[in-house]
């Protein structure tokens, strides 16, 4: 049984993550207001009538806020899809294979594990456009080889353990051995690293939406909001920027939580910590 | 356009050559530092990157002194007082500042110290006052060369805040590797005997369980000197900070590919001498890796 610190965390984060998809399911159900829609005069502060304020065009901030969670999460997810589908059969077959493949392999994914996220996240979004796919994209290069690296890891390990030295010697092909055996420990190990790179992604597309290379107005996203609403700040309007981005936090807190509970529950190494 | 000045301007940049050629001539320009000109500014890009170089290194090495020193502190202490109030403490606090968007605190560092409390100023990295005459491009270094207080309070001051906001999310992680590391380490056994023989729990923690807890923290922080690059971006926008990062969002949002092309290329020489000092100081810090040469 998982420590009761563990627990805890996991289950802040689950709820969190929970509420995300809710929103991200029934905005309606949150937000009465639309995100696009004019409701009162632009800067308004946050009151009874308009719960956190309106922004630079008098649109809701509260309702682009909910319904903000959808772009910002539909982006975040392709490029968790696009990354396991990129890192893991290529980390399962440089550990299995091994050898100069694995060498050749190895230095390319580190090239893009190291080189700064969000450098190679702008140059991506200009070159393909601003799109949500292209932005997943974006964030996908980036997250592939922190899969590649923990599937590579998991293969090279259950590959020299004995028993699979066993069944290679009765005769077992190598794709029995990666689906029954390897791939197991791969789903467990890899479920922490989905929760940490939601997170990740997450945290890309915000910033390039803050930057002005996300998603093109008027869809509310968190990032582009809080990047057209920073011109306001330094005359004291806050809440345009100020509400997205506690949304990216609440985001970005919530799946580094669960991912954080899921590794320590699925490595109890990590529990003495 | 007359059809002289289209081949003339073709064979200019290059275009009449094969792909493979180009590809191979820009390569090795990037390594006699020719990068090209930009199409925007007319300049000599390496030139560009040479002038707006020192600001972002001086905002990465003040942010990364923030944070290692910060963050070590704080880990030591979390992990020295396992499991008490103030170990849940800075690990809630570490954990906001892993979580918290890099923008959002720059922003919000921006709105309530400059511009409500007005304690520090709101962007550049010098006030046109107190400038100091240009020695290095640091601004820090060039007051303290030139002898020029007023300058030096001027550029600490600009340097706080972006400093502040870039290092956090590095400080917090520095602060939780540190804890992980040394709470491991003082559960070894060779701890156990030290204890046993009756030495001083300060002597146990600095002389031994520190230095190896050390080792891996002085590798996953060169590693994010690099993303520092990464996140100086942002900060160099909202700030104002006249550094490389600032650039490259100045040439991405006008298409400026030269000046693209040429801060990439430059970010990537810089990760591999990076990568580099990493070997080197894994290395030194490391007998166990020596004698596997």
């Amino acid at each position: 049984m998982a420590p009761k610190s563990t627990r805890i965390t996991f289950t802040i984060g689950l709820a969190i993550v929970l509420v995300l998809i809710f929103l991200f399911f029934f905005p309606q159900a949150v937000s009465p207001r639309n995100p696009y829609d004019i409701y009162d005069s632009p800067f308004c502060p946050p009151s009874w009538k308009n719960l956190w304020g309106t922004d630079t065009l008098g649109r809701d901030v509260y309702a682009r806020c909910v319904y903000g969670s959808r772009y910002s999460l539909t982006a975040a997810l392709v490029a968790l899809a696009l990354s396991s589908i990129a890192g893991v059969p290529l980390g399962l077959l440089s550990g299995y294979v091994g050898g100069k493949l694995d060498g050749f392999l190895s230095v390319i994914m580190d090239t893009f594990y190291l080189f700064p996220l969000i450098i190679l996240g702008m140059l991506v979004s200009v070159v393909l456009g601003p799109t949500l796919v292209n932005l997943g994209i974006a964030a996908a290069i980036g997250i592939a080889p922190s899969f590649y690296r923990v599937v590579r890891s998991i293969t090279l390990s259950v590959k020299t353990r004995t028993f699979v030295e066993a069944e290679k010697s009765m005769g077992a092909s190598s794709s029995y051995i990666v689906f029954r055996h390897i791939m197991p420990y791969v789903s467990s190990s890899t479920s922490a690293l989905l929760s940490l790179s939601v997170a990740s992604a997450v945290f890309v597309v915000a910033t390039l939406g803050f930057l002005g290379i996300g998603i093109p107005p008027p869809t509310p996203e968190w990032g582009t909001d809080l990047g057209e609403g920073r011109a306001g700040v330094a005359t004291g309007i806050w809440w345009p920027s100020t509400f997205p981005g506690l949304m990216v936090f609440f985001a970005v807190i919530g799946f580094n939580l669960l991912g954080d509970a899921l590794a320590s529950i699925f490595n109890p190494r990590l529990r003495r910590l | 356009m007359p059809e002289s000045a289209r081949i003339r301007m073709r064979h200019e940049l290059g275009l009449d050559q094969p792909v493979h050629m180009q590809y191979l001539s820009y390569i090795f320009g990037l390594f006699t530092g020719n990068y090209g000109t930009s199409w925007w500014a007319h300049e000599n890009v390496w030139n560009m990157i040479v002038i707006y170089f020192p600001a972002t290194f001086e905002l990465v090495v003040a942010a990364m002194f923030f944070a290692i020193v910060v963050g070590f502190i704080t880990g030591v202490l979390a992990a020295v007082r396992r499991d008490t109030v103030s170990d849940h403490a800075l690990r809630g606090l570490t954990l906001f500042g892993i979580s918290l968007p890099i923008f959002w605190i720059a922003l919000m560092l921006q709105l309530i110290i400059a511009v409500e409390l007005g304690w520090l100023p709101v962007a550049g990295n010098t006030d046109p006052l107190f400038t100091p005459h240009r020695i290095t491009g640091f601004m820090v270094l060039d007051s303290i060369l030139g002898l020029n207080y007023m300058a030096l309070i001027d550029s600490l001051k600009h340097l706080i805040m972006p400093a502040i906001a870039l290092g956090l999310y590095i400080m917090a992680y520095v602060s939780r590797l540190t804890r992980a590391n040394l709470v491991e380490a003082l559960s070894q056994d060779y701890i156990v005997t030290a204890r046993a023989k009756g030495l001083p729990q300060r002597m146990i923690i600095y002389k031994h369980a520190l230095k190896n807890a050390i080792i891996p923290v002085i590798t996953v922080t060169i590693y994010q000197f690099a993303w520092l690059m990464g996140g100086s971006v942002v900060t160099e926008v909202i700030f104002s900070w006249p550094g490389i990062g600032w650039l490259y969002f100045q040439a991405i949002l006008i298409r400026d590919f030269p000046i693209i092309q040429g801060v990439c290329g430059f970010v990537a020489i810089w990760l591999g001498v990076l990568l580099f000092l990493m070997d080197l100081l894994t290395y030194h810090f490391d007998p166990r890796i020596r004698t596997g040469w």
